[in-house]
């Protein structure tokens, strides 16, 4: 089934299409949120959310952009909303701390261990990881599409819908912001 | 402590920590597990989930929280002090009692009739 029938198919509630689509993208989907949220569970609940909002709105995509661009717009969406929902919940758990109660701890590891990274850039990987948390949305996003998923500056900026030269200057900023952040880390 | 040459080198040499990333793939039987929780999310609603949804909506749970204040406000705004409600009650019933005597005997005077 190419493209335009798994499409064709979803519209048309065939879940065979449906099966096929999941099969074809989960990884490229996972990968992504796995990229933001940096926790192996949160990254499945967000890839089947992306699944889910995909089933529920294939009749709104018209196909100006390739499918698997489509689909990465959705993760990327979903897995920031992820980030601001957790941070909300951060900022309220801290006035829950002040009123006694503990019972929500946070469990994003201080450090992360991606398993597609290789021997020797393990703790580099780590540390890198970390320091992406501090980034903007938009520099994170174009740095992880960038980096993990190993997109080209014009797919990420059709991802992102900017130009080209706007991927090229967030991308800039990004390593100079993770520069600076990596090398306090190894002044302490 | 690291020499500030050395903290530049370490630092850049650690921006290429994603050198030859592969994709990381999801536990197997993803399908399964959305397929399940698709379903689980189609299902109809109870009563009392369908209730408990429509009262946590924003707009209705303030309107809720509203109507009871201005029920608390009205009720407050109504409600006169204990002490006084007690004294004006006796006081009423004292003059009740002493006009009912004096209507009595007013009205017996008028018409001569011993009381």
């Amino acid at each position: 089934m190419d493209e335009l029938q798994l499409i064709e198919g979803i519209k048309n509630g065939n879940e065979p299409a449906f099966s096929q689509l999941v099969e074809q993208y989960q990884a490229m989907i996972y990968n992504t949120a796995l990229g933001f949220v940096q926790q192996a569970e949160d990254a499945e609940d967000i890839t089947q959310e992306v699944f889910i909002q995909v089933h529920r709105s294939i009749s709104s995509f018209k196909g100006e952009s390739k499918l698997s661009t489509w689909l990465y717009r959705v993760a990327v969406t979903k897995s920031l909303e992820y980030l601001r929902s957790k941070k909300r919940k951060k900022r309220f758990a801290f006035f829950s701390a002040i009123l006694g109660n503990h019972d929500e701890p946070d469990n994003t590891p201080a450090d992360f261990d991606h398993p597609g990274i290789t021997l020797e850039n393990k703790e580099k990987a780590k540390l890198l990881f970390r320091a992406t948390r501090l980034l903007p949305d938009n520099q994170r996003t174009a740095f992880i599409l960038n980096k993990t998923e190993g997109l080209s500056y014009r797919e990420v900026s059709e991802v992102m819908q900017v130009s080209v030269p706007a991927v090229e200057s967030l991308l800039h900023r990004a390593k100079q912001h993770l520069q600076k952040t990596l090398e306090e880390y190894y002044r302490q | 402590m690291n020499s500030e040459k050395r903290v530049k080198e370490l630092a850049e040499s650690a921006l290429n920590g994603f050198d030859g990333i592969t994709r990381a793939e999801p536990r197997p039987f993803l399908y399964t597990r959305l397929s399940a929780r698709m379903n689980n999310q189609n299902a109809p609603a109870n009563f009392w989930e369908r209730s408990a949804r429509y009262l946590s909506r924003p707009a209705v749970a303030f309107a809720c929280v509203l109507m009871v204040l201005l029920a608390n406000g009205l009720v407050l705004l109504n409600k006169k002090p204990a002490a006084s409600d007690q004294s004006e009650l006796l006081a009423d019933d004292y003059t009740a009692g002493e006009m009912n005597t004096t209507a009595t005997v007013l009205f017996d005077m008028d018409n001569n009739i011993e009381p």
